[in-house]
């Protein structure tokens, strides 16, 4: 009687983590730029392995990985994807695609940003217009770009009208079509929404806002334990000819939304 | 593990003062008391009026009442969101993600709880109180603030228990808050949010904070409910 309930109990306990069912940390931009489904599906369909997206800041999810709660993880922030390795708890980290990130805002663009090359500049002269701006300030990729960019341009003297929204990048967005405020974004995810909430892009194409997704095994410890066979098979499915022409034809609002590593924009 | 090593973190920051620890508890504590300060009166005057008045639908409105005790926070949050965004009929008031916002939410929130409280307690209050008020020459008014001075300990308890709901509501104050860092961001949210940046000291720090006046408000009851004792 009691192994019966023994057995029951273990594999109720069993069930949360079925045998091959990958966890992949991911961002919120690859959830809310529509891509990741379209990808986790076909990976599904061609290798039969079930992936259970954790979607999270890119900062939360390199803590997940740390903490063993994802099997491999798919990120926008090279220098924290090499950390990973660096420290061992990564195995190999591959580039996967790219885009770019943009400084969007009103239409009345109150501080002037319209057509300006540098986003560092930019984001200094919104401060400077004291106008609004919501942060992701949440520790993402997104959120460490944006840090960056104010580094570059000379340090973040912090305003009353610098929100910290602590979201992910479609309710971020939210909050900035809500408030009239500029807002740093990747191209795809605001395309995705730009039905919805219109908000214009007022700066591109600086080359320091190139936006870089990797993808990154895990090495599995003592106080991991790490699918390590499914999460290689999905390594290798994303850099394969059908995960990349997936990728290349993926479209928001019809427009190409990622680029390959190696590929220029002028292919669209 | 982490939560060993997180909640030594937590105390050190508790004991440390730190300003947005800080910050976060003040925000959450002005935003909960500022809405059962506006919501109080009201809820308390319709949970009088419906006890001591007889009309048509009153078995109604008492169900009502009651259920919405136990109405959705969130729904709360989407019902005010839909009204304050840019969009809706309100948005030209410009109250989303704001603390205005989340007093507004949390008020609605509280009410039902004052009233139903204050309800029940004046319904079980004796009838011969008022009566007495009455033919002493009392008029409506002064009869009313005997029968509420009565059973005060009822209504406060009310009060204490609208605290309780409304100072750990997440979902509502997330919504229409937006948990904008030092502006809209109480303890709940910022839970929530440490949480999902994985600082788990900050959570646990703010974790207990929360504990903490959700004790204060219990040994506030007990408090009141022994005083009553005698009586």
């Amino acid at each position: 009687m009691t192994r019966g309930w023994l057995a029951l109990a273990c594999a109720l306990l069993a069930l949360p983590a079925a045998a091959d069912e990958l966890r992949l940390g991911a961002t919120y931009t690859l959830q809310d730029s529509g891509v990741l489904p379209v990808l986790l599906a076909a990976f599904t369909k061609s290798s039969g392995i079930a992936v259970r997206p954790i979607v999270a800041g890119t900062g939360q999810v390199m803590k997940y990985a740390e903490n063993g709660d994802v099997d491999i993880v798919f990120t926008h922030s090279r220098r924290d994807e090499e950390k990973l390795v660096a420290r061992g708890i990564g195995g190999e980290r591959a580039d996967v695609m790219w885009n770019d990130f943009v400084i969007a805002g009103p239409a009345a663009d109150p501080a002037r940003i319209r057509g300006l090359r540098d986003a560092a500049a930019a984001l200094q002269r919104i401060r400077a217009a004291g106008a609004k701006f919501v942060s992701r300030g949440d520790d993402s990729g997104t959120h460490k770009k944006e840090l960056e960019l104010w580094a570059a341009g000379g340090g973040l003297a912090r305003w009353p009208t610098y929100l910290s929204s602590g979201q992910g990048a479609g309710q971020t967005l939210v909050m900035a079509h809500e408030l009239d405020a500029y807002h740093l974004i990747d191209r795809a995810t605001l395309r995705q929404m730009s039905r919805r909430l219109p908000l214009a892009i007022l700066v591109e194409g600086d080359p320091r806002l190139l936006n870089e997704y990797g993808v990154t095994t895990l090495k599995p410890s003592a106080a991991r334990a790490v699918r390590t066979r499914e999460a290689e098979a999905f390594a290798r499915w994303i850099a394969s000819p059908a995960a990349r022409a997936l990728i290349t034809g993926y479209r928001v609002e019809g427009e190409r939304a990622f680029y390959l590593p190696g590929e220029t924009r002028a292919a669209r | 593990m982490p939560l060993l090593e997180a909640t030594q973190q937590a105390f050190a920051r508790l004991a440390g003062g730190d300003a947005e620890l800080w910050t976060v508890v003040w925000i959450s504590l002005k935003v909960s008391l500022i809405a059962l300060l506006l919501a109080t009166p009201f809820a308390v005057a319709l949970g009088f009026w419906i006890a001591s008045n007889r009309f048509a639908g009153r078995r109604l409105a008492i169900v009502a009442l009651q259920g919405l005790l136990s109405f959705p926070t969130v729904v709360v949050g989407l019902i005010l969101y839909l009204l304050f965004s840019r969009s809706g009929p309100l948005g030209p008031w410009h109250l989303l993600f704001t603390q205005d916002a989340m007093i507004i939410g949390q008020a609605i929130i509280a009410f039902p709880v004052l009233a139903a409280f204050t309800l029940a307690a004046i319904t079980g209050a004796d009838p011969r109180l008022r009566e007495t008020a009455v033919s002493l020459g009392a008029g409506p008014m002064r009869s009313a603030l005997t029968s509420l001075y009565e059973v005060r300990f009822a209504v406060v308890a009310g009060v204490l228990n609208g605290f309780g709901r409304v100072i750990s509501e997440v979902g509502c104050s997330m919504m229409v808050g937006g948990n904008i860092a030092g502006i809209t961001r109480n303890i709940p949210t910022a839970i929530a949010l440490e949480t999902s940046k994985g600082d788990f000291a900050q959570g646990i720090a703010l974790g207990t904070v929360l504990m903490a006046f959700a004790l204060a408000v219990v040994a506030l009851l007990g408090l009141i409910q022994s005083e009553r004792m005698p009586k």
